[in-house]
């Protein structure tokens, strides 16, 4: 990615703007933990960056994290595929416009990023090679990971 | 009687989280819609008291919805909602009339202190 900004403030910033939103929404702390793997089945949610800074963002968890997020979240027990679908994007459209604000005030740039995407299982973008990734624990035991990929080397997507 | 709030968002989870917000208040969910097309459309027939609005949605976003329904009618009350809260996008809704910017992720004390604000500036308070 274009380094106007450092990798690790880049990290720093991925961290803290996912603990609050895990946080915030659905009272669900987050801690950073290398060991942690998502194991079960998971869901993935992606998402690309783009004018400024084109870079992919993905967050793969076990379903039973986002799960208990958007029960937490809504307060309701009933939820249907479709809610647990739909909160899983709007977490991570909430996570991304907190790391967009602070690219924006930071490196001074007017950065945007596409809906997100869902799916079930692990996701891999075709056009993207994965940079480096973040990884968490729930107070529940629940394994999540916070995914940056790489715009394609040639720059072809610079805005 | 209690005040009426649409919606628009293009997460019907929105709808659904503020649903929960809004219960034993003074406000209730009159009428949620997809995108900025469909807000368009049913705000006349709706006339809500308040209408919290997203940013980002497919096609028509929420601030070219927002200065639409505001052309038509002066008097609408808009809360613009949205996790994109970059310095130019709360300027860019204050210019058009917006009456308060929540940023998402928010807690229920969020939504209720710009709703109180905005309908107390709506009344001249």
């Amino acid at each position: 990615m274009d380094m106007v900004i450092s990798e690790e403030r880049l990290q720093s910033i991925y961290a803290s703007s996912l603990r609050l939103v895990a946080e915030k929404t659905a009272g669900i702390r987050l801690q950073a933990d290398d060991s942690a793997v998502p194991g079960g089945e998971v869901y993935t949610v992606y998402t690309n960056f783009e004018r400024g800074l084109c870079f992919g963002v993905a967050v793969c968890a076990e379903s039973g994290l986002f799960l208990r997020m958007a029960r937490q979240t809504l307060r309701r027990d009933r939820l249907d595929f479709r809610d647990v679908e739909a909160f899983a994007k709007e977490s991570l459209n909430m996570l991304c416009g907190r790391i967009a604000v602070t690219l924006s005030r930071e490196a001074k740039l007017s950065v945007r990023f596409q809906l997100p995407a869902f799916y079930p299982g692990r996701y891999q973008p075709e056009d993207r090679q994965a940079g480096w990734e973040l990884r968490f624990r729930s107070d529940e035991d629940e394994s999540l990971r916070l995914i940056h990929y790489n715009a394609p080397a040639d720059g072809a997507e610079r805005h | 009687m209690k005040k009426r709030i649409m919606v628009v968002d293009d997460s019907h989870v929105m709808a659904l989280l503020l649903e929960e917000i809004l219960r034993d208040t003074e406000y209730e969910l009159a009428a949620y819609c997809r995108d900025g097309a469909e807000a368009i459309e049913r705000y006349g027939e709706v006339l809500p008291d308040l209408v919290t609005m997203d940013i980002l949605m497919p096609g028509m976003d929420g601030l070219e919805a927002a200065q639409t329904i505001l052309e038509e009618h002066p008097e609408a009350r808009i809360v613009m909602v949205s996790s994109l809260a970059c310095d130019d996008t709360v300027d860019e809704s204050k210019a058009i009339g917006a009456k308060a910017f929540i940023y998402k992720p928010f807690q229920r004390e969020d939504i209720l202190s710009a709703f109180e604000k905005a309908m107390g500036e709506a009344y001249g308070q």
